[in-house]
């Protein structure tokens, strides 16, 4: 359905995304967490929002959650992309509600999808040279 | 009362004709619409002393080059479809402070005939988390990003998509009483809304705003004639997370709902003090979406205002009288302020508020950044 090859990669190296992307090639849903306080944080930032620390630490969290909200994109507009209808979705993850996680929502008709839905995330290779790991994510069975 | 105050007034507005595809340039646009508003201001165009251009669109370098201007006061507001507003605030800060004497706000664009919006450079914040998290899973236009507010909204609430079909209807209604509108002379009915081809769920085509060839200027003043319109008070405000939709928490927060209790509070106003409301019109739902944040309407109960013809002409708040960037124009806003000051003026013909003395103008921008302004006419 994605034409993973062609998606375009981000400057996997980026320090503030690195041990995200070793994460996912490593096949697991890493995000942050302050030293200091140990509030969970997503997307990724340079500091704590709640206590200002700038001390992180990367943890992995089981890639499972529900589905926040989505849209099902109509026409395309992305590399990588040329085949629609495809859903982009937002999921909260079981682990840490407050983390919505951006992915795509695969295995399901769009017209099935309900805000809530249980889903798990499957780690899939992705770009000209399969250097990097998206997660993509199905109804939970 | 808030008009004992000295205030900063708008004091000329100018556009050129808003279409798919104009062949002239977006500079020369810009150059037509900037001497209309000095036209309209009764002032030489040398006699402009401030700029504020809008970042990605034709410099203040051109303007000031084409019409030999010598300006003292010049600055970007970052702040995308908030900017037309925000610059409102910053106009109005520098010629009431007296950094300048009229500064100039002005759009010009290639929106529909140049390069497709995805195509173009974006000037979102947060880059990196566009890039490392969005891009790569097909997520990067605008419609795609609002649609997901809109889904959320939909599924805490409900909402009827003949609400914002209703949206649509009312902003291409007005266009037709609007001769520059880029939809003038389109008719859109309920059945060409339901089968407009989809975009980004749930938004379809007629929910989206256009993209235009045209420009548009506005002229701030520290000048208080017979013509002139107050800016009364006008705030800004930012979402929860300012850079990021997907973790804010209120999910539905945006800037625009601490701007207006601002202004409110500034002017011991309210929403019901108001006469029309010029809405930044993104996409349908982003309508009802600002008119609840704005306190228009309580939360979840935007629909009921819009029911009825509620939004239309003659309805409890006329909203976009111009159309909007449903219909008129996409102008990044400035338009909507442009028609807030000749609906003020009483020059809207048909499409005139009768006695319009309040009107509310919003801006929304940069995912998270909101704007609001109370102008105000003679008879206030």
């Amino acid at each position: 359905m994605f034409e993973l090859a062609q998606i375009p990669v981000p400057d996997l190296t980026d320090e503030t995304f690195a041990p995200f992307w070793q994460g996912t090639r490593d096949h697991k849903l890493r995000i942050q967490r302050c030293c200091d306080c140990k509030t969970h944080r997503w997307p990724p930032r340079i500091t704590c929002r709640s206590c200002r620390s700038t001390n992180v630490e990367w943890v992995a969290v089981e890639p499972r959650g529900t589905l926040y909200t989505y849209t099902i994109v109509g026409r395309p507009t992305a590399k990588g992309f040329s085949t629609t209808p495809y859903v982009v979705g937002f999921v909260a993850l079981d682990a840490v509600p407050h983390v919505r996680i951006i992915g795509n929502v695969v295995d399901v008709d769009p017209s099935a999808l309900t805000i809530g839905m249980a889903l798990n995330g499957r780690f899939v290779t992705a770009g000209p040279n399969d250097e990097m790991t998206l997660i993509h994510w199905s109804p939970a069975k | 009362m808030a008009g004992m105050s000295m205030k900063a007034c708008v004091t000329g507005v100018g556009n050129t004709e808003y279409r798919k595809q104009i062949n002239r340039s977006a500079e020369v646009l810009a150059v037509e619409a900037v001497v209309a508003a000095a036209a309209d201001a009764g002032i030489d165009p040398q006699q402009i002393d401030g700029l504020i251009p809008y970042p990605g669109h034709i410099g203040d370098d051109v303007i000031q080059a084409a019409l030999s201007l010598n300006p003292r006061f010049r600055a970007t507001i970052d702040m995308g479809g908030c900017g037309a507003v925000s610059a409102l605030r910053l106009a109005s800060m520098a010629v009431l402070s007296g950094a300048a004497n009229h500064v100039l706000l002005f759009r010009g664009l290639k929106g529909s005939s140049g390069a497709r919006k995805a195509d173009r450079p974006s000037f979102l914040p947060g880059q990196p988390f566009r890039r490392h998290l969005e891009y790569v899973y097909g997520m990067n236009t605008p419609a795609q990003r609002y649609a997901v507010l809109c889904q959320r909204y939909k599924h805490e609430y409900g909402l009827d998509r003949r609400t914002l079909g209703e949206i649509a209807l009312a902003a291409r209604a007005h266009a037709n009483l609007n001769p520059i509108a880029q939809m003038h002379g389109r008719d859109l009915t309920m059945d060409d809304y339901l089968a407009g081809r989809m975009i980004a769920d749930p938004y379809t085509l007629f929910d989206c705003c256009l993209e235009t060839d045209g420009a548009s200027a506005v002229i701030v003043s520290a000048r208080n004639d017979a013509r002139d319109i107050r800016i009364l008070s006008v705030a800004e405000g930012q979402g929860a997370s300012p850079d990021d939709t997907s973790n804010r928490e209120p999910f539905l927060d945006i800037g625009l709902t601490q701007a207006a209790n601002r202004v409110w509070n500034d002017l011991g106003m309210g929403p019901e003090d108001m006469d029309a409301a010029m809405i930044y019109d993104c996409f349908t739902f982003e309508v009802l979406h600002q008119l609840e944040e704005a306190g228009f309407a309580g939360h979840g109960e935007g629909a009921a205002l819009i029911a009825d013809g509620g939004i239309r002409l003659g309805g409890k708040l006329p909203v976009n009288t111009h159309g909007g960037m449903l219909s008129e124009a996409h102008q990044a806003g400035l338009n909507h302020v442009v028609e807030a000051v000749r609906q003020l003026r009483g020059e809207c013909g048909a499409r005139q508020v009768e006695n319009a003395r309040l009107i509310a103008v919003t801006g929304w921008g940069q995912l998270g950044d909101g704007s609001f302004a109370v102008l105000g006419g003679r008879n206030v």
